[in-house]
């Protein structure tokens, strides 16, 4: 079952000041099963941000459909966009976008809190992602009193905490040390194989893309390729190097 | 290029950034200039050498003025600067000298400086003619007074302005030598610190309050400490708010914090939250707006009642258009020919009012002055029928209960009397009832039961004095014995009594100094000539202080909009819609801007029943003040609903 679908989505940007246009997206198609770990990579400029962008009901396209779960997410109003993006999607960001007016715990239950939820199930539910995640020993601190791969951790919490049918991430290793780094990819896959949680991931890092199922690579806008893991991650990792080099870009990551 | 020009470019090209700031002291110039020149006009001047109080009045506003200028440019200057750190860190990246990036700042300073004189001075000095002539109207005057530009005024502003600028463009200079670099590059990053608070204040804070409060209410008219108590009370009652705010307030939303089952519901998390986080920086602004706010409603209520009592009150000093001293039938003619002279004026009611003279004691009263010296008071002895007459022709049938006089008199016998005693009593209906009187009339003595008293008289301010209202077969009887022991006073009404300018000012001529003489037109217009300035200055500093509370309130809240911006688009992003988000910023800052006002309410209110209690009670009193705190309330809620459509836009457009 698809829990995503894209079909020919472009997104053309104007300026009205000089009349220029850019395509950041001219035809992108593609699916993304449910229980899958896909990775979207590509160069920088070659329009993965637009795509999770439009994916992720931030920006919408200037043409071509959308459906999450089987519902069109184009030509929904503020509201509806809104109820959605609370109730079927989760987001991890590479900054955290964690509210520092906050604490941890008080970060992860807030979709539970606008939702409404009474307090017995929201604490069940804090003690069960937290859990998971590893983060139960500091839900009380504050975001800048923890690690980055701390507050990561939190952001994915809060991404999971009301099931959403689709997590999506946008470079979230992006500003985590490797230690940090293979902490939160383990728990993305936890999540992904015990939870049958579906994500989506941004990255230009091969190494964090080793970890997902699936790997989709855009360049200029338009779908290079596609690889999947069949064997072990290290043969994987190395693939995805050699997809890199034929895509081009991200060749500094082979440092 | 050279700090001068790059300070000037600052200025000229990055305006936008400035705009606040520049406007903050272009507010402070305006209000300076408008009031110097009031306070230099000559005209001003002039009647303020008749009355010496008017001058004290003008020296203490001024005063006001320039320390609320002060705090004015203060705060706005260091909202400036916060902005600018980010600014100065990367000029001493880029390797500019701490005295040139002094320097610099110092420029763009004088730049503004210069700009907001430049256009606050001709805009203040426009301004205050136009206020001038509210000035002659609130004082009822005849003599127009002339706005004139005089220099020392222009010379005032720019030196208070300038003293004002400097203390802080030396602040400015202060903080370039005082930060290290990197707290400069983090300025905009560094949020307010997590909210510190003791329970112990908190308790003392309400404490402080309520026993200022207690003490104000309980404070007596005249006492030998009173300056003391009154001085008591502000300390703590001032001293209390900024307590309260930096302490209780914070309590009472942790408390809430821990009461889960509310905290976690809905928007209260994040609404909550951002309030807790964002007090500890706001909670001394907070509890300044609410004293200044108490202070302007307390002004604006006080003149306000005050002059709109004013012309009720005028029959209380004078009851009738015209009554002087009779007795003699030669003065009465001369009157007469005067008043029938001048045209202009129908005579609608003319009276003698005739009084026995007398002396007496009792128990109770002491006689005006209060004091126990055991000797005779003079008093006058009235028919129940004449003191009726009076009730039913004068002012005294007004339509507000300030001018409102017992009609219900019990005299049931001939030895009874009622009795009206000179006094500064409130309510002082029925308070010698059952008091026995020993009065001497011609040289009998007789005695009396005063079955029914008041301390309100109906001669007005002249001729008042402590009265005995008898029935009128008792007064027949002692008429007979006293012809020549009697006070007649005559009186006229005219159909418009303010239009009697000449015949009052004929008749002061021809009434000789021993005859008492007391007009309503005399009285009105001495009453509007003492207490307008009064009035114009209450109401020209409770305006000031309204419209820069509220500026102060709105800049705070746009800034305050610009770093909250990221939260609320991290929240848009987890699906918080436009109307979830609304009702957070409506009730975020409904609590911000609320909380003073509620203060502020509190304060005045009980300020303003010391003065009821001091002045006079009366309904009319309580409207004028109502109405007054009305007004205020619905101005400041102007300045909550703008900030809420401004931070509204600000939040959620696209950066």
């Amino acid at each position: 079952m698809n829990v995503m679908e894209v079909r020919n989505v472009k997104k053309v940007y104007s300026s009205k000041l000089s009349g220029n246009e850019s395509q950041a997206l001219r035809d992108v198609s593609f699916s993304v099963e449910k229980g899958e770990f896909l990775g979207i990579m590509g160069p920088s400029g070659s329009g993965k941000s637009t795509l999770l962008n439009v994916i992720s009901t931030i920006d919408t396209p200037t043409s071509g459909a959308v459906t999450i779960g089987g519902k069109s997410i184009i030509n929904l109003d503020e509201n509806e966009l809104s109820n959605f993006r609370r109730r079927k999607l989760g987001f991890i960001f590479q900054d955290y976008n964690l509210l520092d007016t906050l604490t941890l715990k008080e970060n992860i239950i807030l979709p539970l809190s606008l939702a409404k939820l009474d307090v017995m199930s929201i604490e069940e539910k804090v003690k069960k992602v937290s859990a998971v995640l590893g983060i139960d020993n500091i839900l009380n601190k504050y975001p800048y009193e923890v690690s980055g791969g701390q507050k990561q951790r939190a952001a994915a919490a809060r991404a999971i905490i009301t099931d959403p049918q689709l997590i999506l991430a946008d470079e979230p290793t992006g500003a985590l040390d490797s230690k940090s780094s293979t902490e939160l990819l383990g728990n993305l896959t936890e999540l992904n194989k015990q939870n049958e949680a579906t994500i989506v991931m941004v990255t230009h890092d091969a190494f964090a893309a080793s970890y997902c199922s699936r790997i989709i690579f855009i360049k200029d806008g338009l779908l290079d390729c596609e690889i999947e893991r069949n064997g072990s991650r290290k043969e994987f990792f190395n693939e995805i190097l050699k997809t890199l080099s034929l895509v081009g870009g991200a060749s500094n990551d082979f440092v | 290029m050279t700090l001068f020009k790059l300070g000037l470019n600052n200025v000229k090209h990055n305006f936008k950034n400035y705009v606040s700031y520049f406007i903050s002291t272009l507010v402070s110039v305006f209000i300076l200039m408008i009031f110097y020149s009031i306070y230099y006009n000559s005209n001003i001047q002039s009647f303020s050498s008749e009355r010496a109080k008017v001058v004290v009045v003008f020296k203490v506003a001024a005063f006001i003025v320039i320390i609320f200028s002060a705090i004015f440019i203060f705060y706005a200057n260091s909202f400036f600067i916060k902005n600018k750190k980010k600014e100065i860190a990367l000029y001493s990246l880029l390797g500019m000298k701490k005295k040139e990036i002094g320097t610099l700042m110092f420029f763009e300073n004088i730049f503004l400086g210069v700009l907001a004189l430049i256009v606050g001075v001709p805009l203040g000095a426009f301004t205050s003619s136009f206020l001038l002539k509210l000035l002659t109207i609130c004082m009822k005057s005849d003599t127009v007074i002339e706005s004139t530009l005089d220099i020392r005024s222009v010379g005032m502003t720019i030196l208070v302005f300038t003293v004002i600028f400097l203390l802080n463009s030396i602040k400015a200079y202060g903080i370039i030598y005082k930060y290290k670099l990197i707290e400069l590059m983090h300025a905009a990053k560094e949020g307010e610190k997590k909210p510190k608070f003791s329970k112990l204040l908190a308790v003392l804070s309400l404490i402080m309050v309520s026993s200022g409060y207690y003490i104000a209410i309980k404070m007596q008219l005249g006492g030998s400490q009173m300056m003391y108590k009154a001085l008591l009370v502000m300390v703590l009652v001032i001293a209390g708010t900024y307590i309260l705010f930096n302490n209780l307030i914070i309590y009472m939303f942790k408390i809430f914090e821990k009461n889960k089952r509310m905290y976690y519901k809905g928007e209260n998390l994040i609404g909550v939250s951002q309030i807790i986080y964002r007090i500890k920086g706001n909670s001394n602004l907070l509890a300044t707006i609410a004293v200044i706010s108490a202070v302007a409603i307390t002004a604006l209520c006080f003149t306000f009642s005050f002059y709109m009592m004013l012309g009720k009150m005028v029959p209380n000093g004078s009851p009738f258009s015209i009554i002087y001293q009779s007795g003699n039938e030669n003065l009465n003619k001369s009157v007469e020919k005067v008043i029938n002279d001048h045209k202009e004026n129908k005579v609608t009611y003319k009276a003698d009012i005739v009084m026995i003279n007398g002396s007496g004691l009792t128990q109770r009263y002491k006689g005006p002055f209060g004091k126990d010296l055991k000797a005779p008071f003079d008093m006058f002895i009235m028919s129940a029928s004449e003191y009726k007459d009076i009730i039913k022709n004068s002012g005294f049938k007004g339509d507000t209960d300030i001018t409102e006089r017992s009609t219900d008199i019990q005299i049931k016998k001939e030895n009874q009397c009622f009795f009206i005693e000179v006094s500064s009593l409130n309510s002082g209906r029925g308070r010698l009832i059952g008091d026995k009187l020993n009065t001497t009339i011609g040289g009998e003595t007789y005695k009396l039961d005063i079955s029914d008293s008041d301390v309100k008289g109906v001669l007005g301010a002249k001729f008042q004095k402590t009265t005995m209202v008898v029935s009128d077969i008792f007064f027949k009887q002692l008429l007979d014995t006293n012809r020549n022991n009697l006070t007649v006073l005559r009186a006229y009404n005219f159909d418009n009594p303010l239009k009697s300018k000449n015949v009052v000012l004929d008749l002061s001529k021809i009434i000789p100094k021993d005859r008492s003489f007391d007009s309503y037109y005399g009285m009105y217009i001495s009453s509007y000539n003492l207490y307008g300035s009064y009035v114009f200055i209450g109401i020209f500093l409770g305006i000031l202080f309204i419209v820069s509370t509220g500026g102060i309130m709105y800049y705070k809240q746009i800034t305050e909009a610009y770093e909250d911006k990221n939260r609320y688009s991290i929240l848009s992003k987890i699906g918080l819609s436009k109307k979830e988000t609304l009702r957070i910023v409506v009730k975020q800052l409904g609590f911000i801007f609320v909380m003073p006002l509620l203060f502020a309410i509190l304060h005045s209110t009980v300020a303003l029943i010391v003065y009821t209690k001091f002045a006079f009670f009366s309904k009319y009193l309580i409207e004028c003040i109502g109405v007054m705190m009305g007004i205020y309330v619905v101005i400041y809620l102007c300045y909550y609903l703008l900030s809420v459509k401004s931070y509204m836009k600000i939040i959620t457009e696209n950066s």
